[in-house]
C-alpha cells in the first residue's frame, strides 16, 4: 500500500477504469483521456461486456482482475457504486475517484450517506461523487472529463466542476498550466482540508487556488489553510456575495452581518487571497509563481506614453499602492540618461524615443528606491520593442524585485512577448492589470508578516 | 459556563442587562458603575451614590428592544425626576412585562459612539465586529469583521480597517480614541466568545469613547 493516499489519487501506478466502453458515453471518454494523456501507469477498464477498448484488454469482473491497482475511476449508474467500493476495498484499492452523479445534488441525500458509509467501512478515500476528476499534468495522468491542462505550477482545486471545466479551456487558450487538477464535486470525503496540506507539500506546486462556493468544517479549514498558507500562497475565488439579512438574528450585529463578509474575515485569518474571477486569477498565479515578492508597498509606473500609464498608477493607488514621486537624488540619476522631454514624476515616462538603454538603467535606478515597477510599452511599428523587453529583462535579473509589464499590442510585440515569456517576465494586457497584480503580490508578503499573529487556539 | 448563563439558560431566556454587564466584568471587560433597584428609596440611594445625573432602564426578560418600548430615560436630573422615571418604568409591568427591577448608570456625556459585538457563525464560528455606533450604524454599515480568538494585533487591524478609521485617530480638534482599551476589549470579548459557547449573539451598542477606556452603555448578550 502507498504511503500517501494522495498518491494513489495523483500518481498511481495502476489505475482501474469502471464505467461504460461505449464511445461517446462519458466513461470511455474518461478513459479515452487517459488514453491520449499518455500516463505511464496501467490502465484496467472492466465491464461486464469485455473484449478490447482503446488498445486495453477490457476485464469482465473486478474480483477477476490479478494485476495490482491503486486507484479506482469509477463512473457507473449511482446504484453500481456502493457495491463497487466494497470490491475496490477487497482488492486493495484506497482511492477512487467518482464521476457518477444521482447523489446529494439532486437531493438524494441517502444514497450519499449509504456511499460514505460503505467507503469508509471499505477503508476507500473517495474523490466525488458528481465531480469531473482530477489531473496531473506533469505525469500525464488525466482520469477527468474536462479539457487536459498543461503542466504548470498551480494547483487548482475546485467545489463546481462546470467552472473547472471553464477555467481550463481558458487556461489552455492562454498557455497557462497546471500541477494538479481537482473537481470534488459533492465533496462525500475528500475536499480542501484534505488537499491543502498535501498540495502545500507538493514539489510542483508554487500556488494553491481553491473555488469555493461553500465551506463545511470552517474552523477546520481555516488551520489547515493557515498551515498550507505559510508555505504557499492560498488564492481563493468564493462566489455567493449574498446580502446581510438570510440570518435569523436578535441583534443588530447578527442582522447586519452578511456572509460574505464572515468568509472575507475566515480569509484574512486564513491567510488567503481572495480574487474576483478566472482573469484575476490567472494574472495573479502567475506572477506568483514567477515573480519574488515586493518587501513594501512602494510601486514605480515606468512607461513610454502617458496615458496609459496614469491609468496603471490610479490603479495602483485605488488598490493601496503607495505611487509617491521619485526623491529628488533618483530623479537627478534618471535624468542624466533621457530624453529631456522624459518625465520624472511617477509615472515615470521615458518618451517614445527610448529604446533598451532607457528602459534598463532607468528601471534599475527607481528599483533602488521603489519596491516593484510596471514597466508599460505602448509600441509603434518603428520602435523596438524587442530591445525594451531586453532591458526590462535586463533590469529584472539585475534588481531581483518584482516588474510586471504591459506591451501594447498586437501582432507588433508579439515577439518581445516571446522574449519576456522565455524569460519568466510576467505581461498582462493592461497596465491596470499590472497594478492588481501587484497589490495582491504586496498583499502576500503581508500575509506572511502578520500570519503568525492570527490566532486560532 | 457562567452561572448567570446556566440559570438563563434555565428559565429560557436571554441574560438581563445586570447579568450581561456581570458576564463581561468577570471576563474582564471594563463596565459603567451600575446597580439595580427595585423600590424608590434604593433609586435615590444609588443616583446619589453616583451623583446626578443618572441614566435608568428597564430590567426584563421579556423586553428586548429597551429603547423602542419606552424602557431607556436619560439624563435624570433630580431626585423628582428619577422617582418620576421609576415610576414610568415599572408602569411597563401592566403591559404584561415581567420587571425585574430598573438598572441605574451615572450619565457619561459623550461624542463618539462605536459599536462591538459578537454572532457565532455555524462555519467559522464566533466572529467578533466592530464599527461606529449608535444608529448610523445601519446606515453606513461601515463594520469590520474578525474571527475569534483575536489576537491584539488582529484586533488593531479591525480599528484599522473601518472606513472611518481617521476618525479613532482623533480629527477637527477632537480627542483619539483609547486603542489599546478598545483592542484589548475586542480581544476579551472574542475569548470570551471561545469558551462560553452557548451565547448566540452580542450586541455592545453604543460604547462611548472615552480619553481613556470607553463606556458601554449598553449590553445585550442572546442565547
Amino acid at each position: 500500500m502507498r504511503e500517501d493516499i494522495f498518491d494513489s489519487f495523483f500518481t498511481p501506478e495502476g489505475v482501474v477504469f469502471l464505467g461504460s466502453i461505449k464511445p461517446g458515453k462519458i466513461g470511455y471518454e474518461i478513459l479515452k483521456s487517459m488514453n491520449e494523456g499518455g500516463h505511464e501507469g496501467k490502465v484496467y477498464p472492466v465491464n461486464p461486456s469485455g473484449g478490447e477498448v482503446l488498445g486495453y484488454p477490457v476485464w469482465t469482473t473486478l474480483s477477476e482482475l490479478q494485476e495490482r491497482a491503486d486507484l479506482a475511476v469509477i463512473s457507473l449508474p449511482q446504484r453500481a457504486v456502493g457495491d463497487t467500493i466494497v470490491e475496490c476495498g477487497k482488492k486493495g484499492i484506497r482511492a477512487a475517484i467518482i464521476i457518477s452523479s444521482g447523489f446529494s445534488e439532486v437531493g438524494n441525500r441517502e444514497a450519499e450517506n449509504d456511499l460514505v458509509a460503505v467507503a469508509k467501512k471499505s477503508g476507500v478515500r473517495v474523490i466525488g461523487p458528481n465531480c469531473a476528476g482530477l489531473m496531473n499534468p506533469w505525469i500525464r495522468h488525466f482520469p477527468s472529463i474536462e479539457v487536459r491542462a498543461l503542466p504548470g505550477h498551480t494547483a487548482f482545486v475546485t467545489q463546481s466542476g462546470a467552472f473547472g471545466g471553464a477555467t481550463l479551456g481558458l487556461a489552455e487558450e492562454r498557455g497557462f498550466g497546471f500541477s494538479k487538477f481537482v473537481s470534488y464535486g459533492n465533496r462525500c470525503d475528500v475536499g480542501e482540508i484534505e488537499l491543502l496540506p498535501y498540495l502545500a507539500d507538493d514539489p510542483q506546486t508554487r500556488v494553491i487556488v481553491l473555488y469555493i462556493e461553500g465551506i463545511d468544517r470552517g474552523r477546520e479549514f481555516l488551520r489547515v489553510a493557515q498551515t498550507a498558507s505559510r508555505k504557499k500562497p492560498v488564492v481563493a475565488i468564493k462566489s455567493g456575495r449574498t446580502q446581510a439579512g438570510t440570518r435569523a438574528a436578535s441583534s443588530h450585529t447578527g442582522t447586519l452581518a452578511g456572509i460574505d463578509q464572515i468568509y472575507d474575515a475566515a480569509f484574512r485569518k486564513a491567510g488567503i487571497i481572495r480574487v474576483e474571477g478566472i482573469e484575476e486569477m490567472f494574472d495573479l498565479c502567475q506572477a506568483l509563481s514567477q515573480c519574488p515578492l515586493p518587501q513594501g508597498n512602494r510601486v514605480a509606473i515606468v512607461t513610454n506614453s502617458g496615458g496609459p500609464g496614469i491609468l496603471a498608477a490610479d490603479q495602483a493607488e485605488r488598490l493601496g499602492l503607495d505611487v509617491a514621486e521619485p526623491s529628488h537624488s533618483l530623479q537627478e540619476s534618471l535624468k542624466a540618461g533621457l530624453s529631456p522631454h522624459a518625465s520624472l514624476k511617477n509615472p515615470i515616462d521615458l518618451t517614445v524615443e527610448s529604446g533598451y538603454e532607457e528602459y534598463r538603467t532607468a528601471l534599475e535606478h527607481v528599483l533602488s528606491e521603489y519596491d516593484a515597477a510596471v514597466a508599460i510599452n505602448v509600441a509603434t511599428p518603428y520602435l523596438d520593442s524587442n530591445g525594451i523587453a531586453r532591458g526590462v529583462i535586463d533590469a529584472s535579473e539585475k534588481c531581483g524585485k518584482p516588474i510586471i509589464t504591459n506591451f501594447m499590442a498586437g501582432r507588433i510585440v508579439r515577439k518581445a512577448l516571446r522574449l519576456l515569456d522565455e524569460a519568466g517576465i510576467v505581461h498582462l494586457a493592461t497596465g491596470e492589470r499590472c497594478s492588481f497584480v501587484l497589490s495582491k503580490l504586496a498583499e502576500r508578503k503581508r500575509i506572511l508578516e502578520r500570519i503568525d499573529v492570527a490566532s486560532l487556539d | 459556563m457562567h452561572p448567570s448563563i446556566e440559570k438563563a439558560k434555565e428559565q429560557g431566556r436571554h441574560l438581563l442587562e445586570p447579568e450581561a454587564l456581570g458576564l463581561l466584568q468577570d471576563h474582564g471587560i471594563a463596565v459603567p458603575r451600575h446597580a439595580v433597584v427595585r423600590a424608590e428609596n434604593e433609586v435615590l440611594e444609588a443616583a446619589d451614590g453616583f451623583g446626578w445625573p443618572v441614566v435608568m432602564k428597564i430590567v426584563s426578560p421579556d423586553i428586548l428592544h429597551k429603547t423602542e418600548s419606552g424602557g431607556v430615560i436619560l439624563n435624570i436630573q433630580n431626585e423628582k425626576q428619577a422617582i418620576d422615571a421609576f415610576s414610568r418604568l415599572t408602569s411597563l409591568r401592566s403591559g404584561g412585562a415581567r420587571v425585574e427591577g430598573c438598572i441605574i448608570y451615572p450619565y457619561q456625556s459623550h461624542d463618539l459612539e462605536f459599536s462591538v459585538g459578537m454572532l457565532r457563525d455555524p462555519q467559522f464560528g464566533p466572529v467578533i465586529t466592530f464599527g461606529l455606533g449608535g444608529v448610523w450604524i445601519e446606515v453606513f454599515r461601515d463594520i469590520t469583521y474578525g474571527i475569534a480568538p483575536l489576537s491584539h494585533e488582529e484586533a488593531d487591524d479591525m480599528l484599522q480597517s473601518v472606513r472611518a478609521h481617521s476618525i479613532l485617530e482623533g480629527m477637527r480638534g477632537r480627542a483619539p480614541a483609547d486603542r489599546q482599551a478598545l483592542c484589548d476589549l475586542l480581544v476579551r470579548l472574542s475569548r470570551m466568545a471561545m469558551n462560553e459557547t452557548a451565547i448566540q449573539e452580542i450586541d455592545l451598542n453604543p460604547i462611548f469613547q472615552l480619553e481613556q477606556g470607553y463606556f458601554i452603555a449598553d449590553a445585550r448578550v442572546i442565547l
